[in-house]
């Protein structure tokens, strides 16, 4: 034993938490899109219009630590992706805590960024937005370009891209500074093959270099390869946690009616 | 579920939601400034992008304003009623009223227009509203461009009041800022704001002499200073002062003052209360 590894067995730290998620409720509050006539409101009583509280997630607790790559299974209006729109800290939650030691990147497919203006002024807009300076967005440029795998349609307004072009596009912006914690909002599922081999390569290596990814999909094999944790969550409760086998046999098995 | 943690574990961590305080706010607001003024850049350029004249627009349109303007009040009605260098009068009056009632709508719109980058990114919000008063500064530049032409024309020999105008635009964009910020926030969750914002610019239009001059309308002097209790009437009045050197009671000035300073105290204070609630 060398003095370096004695100094490895001393520093040993307990797991670096990143993430503590604790009892978390979020409610939406929508006005109903219900036309009712003037007369069955009076006769109902119904004269205002109905506000209704939907209840997106009803206590869940989950904790992430450094290196982790949790995955998060569930039907179409489970929770999924209302807990991760409330990890990035812009979805007020009404009850419980979520603690995280930096703020969390979100990746999703609807963040297009702007569509009048061309990939390039997006990129520029997006890494401005991150906190980079003009000088450092110049230097990534070509870097974060390449990586989209957008060259020859950069400077084309992002309104002629299709889905999968703007999923790349943001994937590559969100990911040009590694951020310590990344959530993925099935970002993965509309790129070509190679752009998702490519981005399975960087999140894996966002997950060595330090950080944490937190993964929405519905694609399972994907999720089951990327992940090294997975939970289940319906109805806004988490249903199962453990090992992506695991969790998955009983998401699996559930569906099997 | 995980087994419980040691508590000095969590207390490394900050809970989200929890407002920064009001100096790192201000610092990361002035670390991200290149944000806000890529942001005006990029809305100034997506306006006239599909058009054929493209970015001389910005130009093209003041002018054709104070076109219309003397088509209408110079020849047409002939309403100089003992102003002098009335054409220049209206002119500076309607293109800092316009930047003024831009920046504020254009604030108020802000942060719907912006949601995606919103929910995609963490930054300071009042970014958003900020670059939209920057875009306006710059969309003022061919606006005073076009005075000078005009105020040249008429004749207008400016005096060392010129010198002020610098502080008197800056006062107009804070104070714009501090309303702006205050509409940015409060139709996030009144968006019935943004159809009732025009009208009421509409009707200060009329009460805060653009279109007249109220030292030569009204008569009682008590009445022209309670005039100063109008911001945008302070904003016209005191541009008007620096640039055509019109004469203006001492209360203009002050009232600017204390209006700027309210408006960017309480916008800034309000905006921040709601910062994480905008993109929900």
């Amino acid at each position: 034993m060398g003095p370096e590894d004695a100094q490895l067995v001393l520093d040993q730290p307990a797991p670096d938490l990143l993430v503590d998620v604790s009892d978390v409720h979020v409610t939406y509050h929508v006005y109903e899109d219900v036309s009712l006539g003037i007369r069955t409101r009076i006769a109902t009583r119904q004269l205002r219009r109905k506000r209704r509280e939907v209840h997106a997630v009803r206590g869940v607790s989950f904790q992430l630590f450094r290196g982790d790559a949790l995955g998060i299974v569930g039907h179409n209006g489970s929770g999924k992706s209302t807990i991760l729109a409330a990890l990035t800290g812009l979805l007020p939650i009404d009850a419980g805590q979520i603690r995280v030691r930096s703020r969390p990147t979100l990746l999703s497919v609807g963040a297009a960024l702007r569509n009048q203006l061309s990939g390039r002024r997006n990129i520029l807009l997006g890494c401005l937005a991150l906190g980079m300076t003009p000088a450092e967005v110049e230097s990534r440029m070509d870097g974060i370009i390449e990586f989209s795998g957008l060259e020859e349609f950069i400077d084309l307004p992002m309104k002629a891209y299709s889905s999968g072009m703007r999923a790349r596009l943001a994937f590559s912006i969100a990911t040009a500074r590694t951020p310590e914690i990344l959530l993925v909002d099935e970002a993965l599922a509309v790129g070509d093959e190679s752009f998702r081999q490519r981005s399975a390569a960087r999140i894996e290596s966002i997950r060595a270099e330090a950080g944490a990814v937190i993964q929405v999909s519905h694609n399972l094999r994907e999720l089951e390869a990327a992940c090294n944790r997975m939970i289940w969550m319906d109805h806004g409760l988490i249903l199962a946690e453990g090992s992506p086998a695991e969790v998955l046999e009983k998401y699996r098995a559930s569906q099997k009616v | 579920m995980s087994a419980p943690l040691d508590q000095h574990l969590l207390h490394e961590l900050t809970v989200l939601g929890t407002r920064t305080p009001l100096r790192d706010y201000l610092s990361e607001l002035w670390t991200r400034r290149h944000f806000a003024i890529g942001l005006a850049d990029s809305d100034m350029r997506a306006k006239h992008m599909n058009s054929v004249l493209g970015q001389l627009w910005h130009l093209l349109n003041p002018a054709m304003m104070i076109f219309v303007y003397w088509l209408v009040f110079g020849l047409i009605l002939d309403a100089r009623r003992g102003v002098d260098n009335y054409i220049s009068f209206l002119v500076v009056g309607v293109i800092i009223f316009r930047f003024a009632q831009n920046s504020i709508m254009g604030a108020a719109k802000s942060i719907a227009a912006n949601l995606g980058l919103i929910r995609s990114i963490q930054f300071p919000r009042a970014l958003v509203p900020i670059s939209e008063v920057y875009a306006q500064l710059l969309a003022l530049v061919p606006g005073i461009v076009l005075v000078a032409l005009v105020a040249a024309i008429d004749g207008v020999r400016p005096g060392p009041e010129l010198l002020a105008l610098p502080v008197v635009i800056g006062a107009a964009a804070m104070f714009s800022t501090g309303i702006g910020l205050l509409a940015a926030r409060a139709s996030t969750t009144l968006a019935d704001l943004q159809q009732v914002l025009p009208h009421a610019f509409r009707i200060l239009l009329y009460m805060s002499g653009v279109l007249f001059s109220v030292d030569a309308t009204i008569e009682s002097e008590l009445i022209t200073n309670l005039f100063a209790l109008n911001p945008f009437y302070c904003i016209i009045t005191a541009t008007r002062w620096s640039i055509l050197g019109t004469p203006t009671s001492i209360w203009v000035p002050i009232a600017l003052g204390v209006w700027t300073v309210l408006a960017v105290v309480l916008g800034f204070a309000w905006f921040r209360r709601g910062e994480h609630r905008y993109g929900a």
